[in-house]
């Protein structure tokens, strides 16, 4: 194959993963120094009247209620509360929370809308795969963009890899890289 | 060598270093990465076992603390450390496929080691989810080189867009592959942020 279809391939590829690799990129940083880029600010409340059915059991209610405000996101188990008349949890997903407190007698909804921020969402990129309840289906569909992502990132190193050997290798880099590459080895392996 | 080329050139070799550098650690994230999303097909699983032993207490003193992880065979670094509601103080060690969670009880000489061993599979993964700096030196080192991964990859992107603006510039197709991805990627971004 031609050196230069190599570099147009290697170059297709590297554009179609850039968003991806600057997302990993800060992602590793924010977690391999602990940082919590979340906020943790409401920026919004407000409150409805919705039907509640006080019978069903805490993870089905809290299902109802997200489904009849029409929120995408997951209803932790750990966030529920719930006493004779009232019934607490939380919703959240990759770039929001929200904390609803329903009364079940009256079907009163109190919301209040937590944003977690940019950098919170370019973060949670990391671990994001699409299957997020009642999302649409472009958001599912970064499933399959996270799996293309990923071979393409594949193919892209891998053709870099080749080009390096074949047209730019030179003595100290085989020294230089091959001993951080031996050196990676021996940490990996007392960790 | 003019201006123009000699930049071309350098930002080349940065991106060139910067993969060389960490091409073993993003291979690693990659393999990693299929084995968590199909985590089915590779089954990572740890086997559990809790033990209590007796113990006196100079044998858990912190001067003998060191020998006594020794003794019982804990690995790992130090990744936990509080006192229980009832005084009881609790301590976690983890390396990439073991972890041990000990209580030491506040009034009994006995001390709870609950620990749990992964697989090869989960131990594989373990290397993905090992981050931040703390404990014994090879720790260090390793969340040393997760930040070169980190930097580099930012890198590699900025540069690999430097350097094919400058190659393809007049390229419908990469054009459209660029665009199509910051659309897609921003979409995504401002649908979860609003």
């Amino acid at each position: 194959m031609k050196k230069s279809l190599l570099i147009k391939l290697h170059l297709y590829a590297g554009l179609f993963t850039s968003f991806y690799l600057l997302a990993f990129g800060l992602s590793t940083l924010i977690l391999n120094h602990n940082i919590d880029p979340e906020h943790s600010k409401v920026t919004h409340k407000w409150e409805k009247e919705i039907s509640i059915d006080a019978s069903l059991p805490d993870l089905e209610l809290a299902q109802s209620i997200r489904d009849q405000m029409g929120f995408m996101g997951w209803v932790p188990p750990w966030e529920y509360k719930r006493d004779s008349t009232h019934f607490e949890f939380m919703i959240t997903h990759t770039g929001k929370k929200y904390y609803l407190k329903a009364n079940t007698s009256t079907g009163r909804l109190e919301v209040s809308e937590v944003p977690k921020g940019l950098l919170a969402v370019f973060h949670g990129l990391h671990f994001f795969n699409g299957k997020l309840p009642n999302a649409p289906l472009f958001i599912k569909s970064w499933a399959i963009y996270q799996w293309l992502t990923l071979f393409v990132m594949f193919i892209s190193l891998v053709l870099g890899i080749w080009l390096w050997l074949k047209y730019s290798y030179k003595a100290w880099h085989g020294i230089v890289f091959g001993s951080l590459f031996i050196g990676t080895i021996i940490i990996m392996i007392l960790i | 060598m003019n201006s123009k080329y000699r930049f071309h050139f350098i930002i080349k070799q940065i991106h060139l270093y910067a993969s060389l550098a960490t091409a073993l650690l993003l291979s690693m994230y990659l393999l990693t990465s299929f084995m968590m999303m199909y985590h089915d097909w590779f089954k990572p699983e740890q086997q559990k076992q809790s033990v209590s032993i007796e113990v006196n207490p100079d044998e858990i003193s912190e001067k003998n603390w060191t020998s006594f992880l020794k003794k019982h065979g804990i690995k790992g670094r130090l990744v936990r450390e509080n006192f229980r509601g009832s005084g009881d103080l609790f301590r976690e060690y983890a390396n990439v496929g073991n972890n041990f969670k000990l209580t030491i009880f506040k009034d009994k000489n006995e001390v709870e080691i609950a620990s749990s061993h992964l697989n090869l599979a989960g131990k594989i993964i373990g290397f993905h989810r090992m981050r931040g700096y703390g404990g014994s030196l090879q720790y260090n080192l390793y969340a040393l080189l997760l930040d070169l991964v980190g930097i580099s990859l930012i890198i590699f992107a900025i540069t690999g867009v430097i350097l094919w603006l400058k190659l393809l510039k007049y390229d419908k197709i990469a054009w459209s592959i660029l665009i199509l991805g910051f659309v897609y990627v921003s979409t995504i971004l401002c649908y979860l942020l609003f």
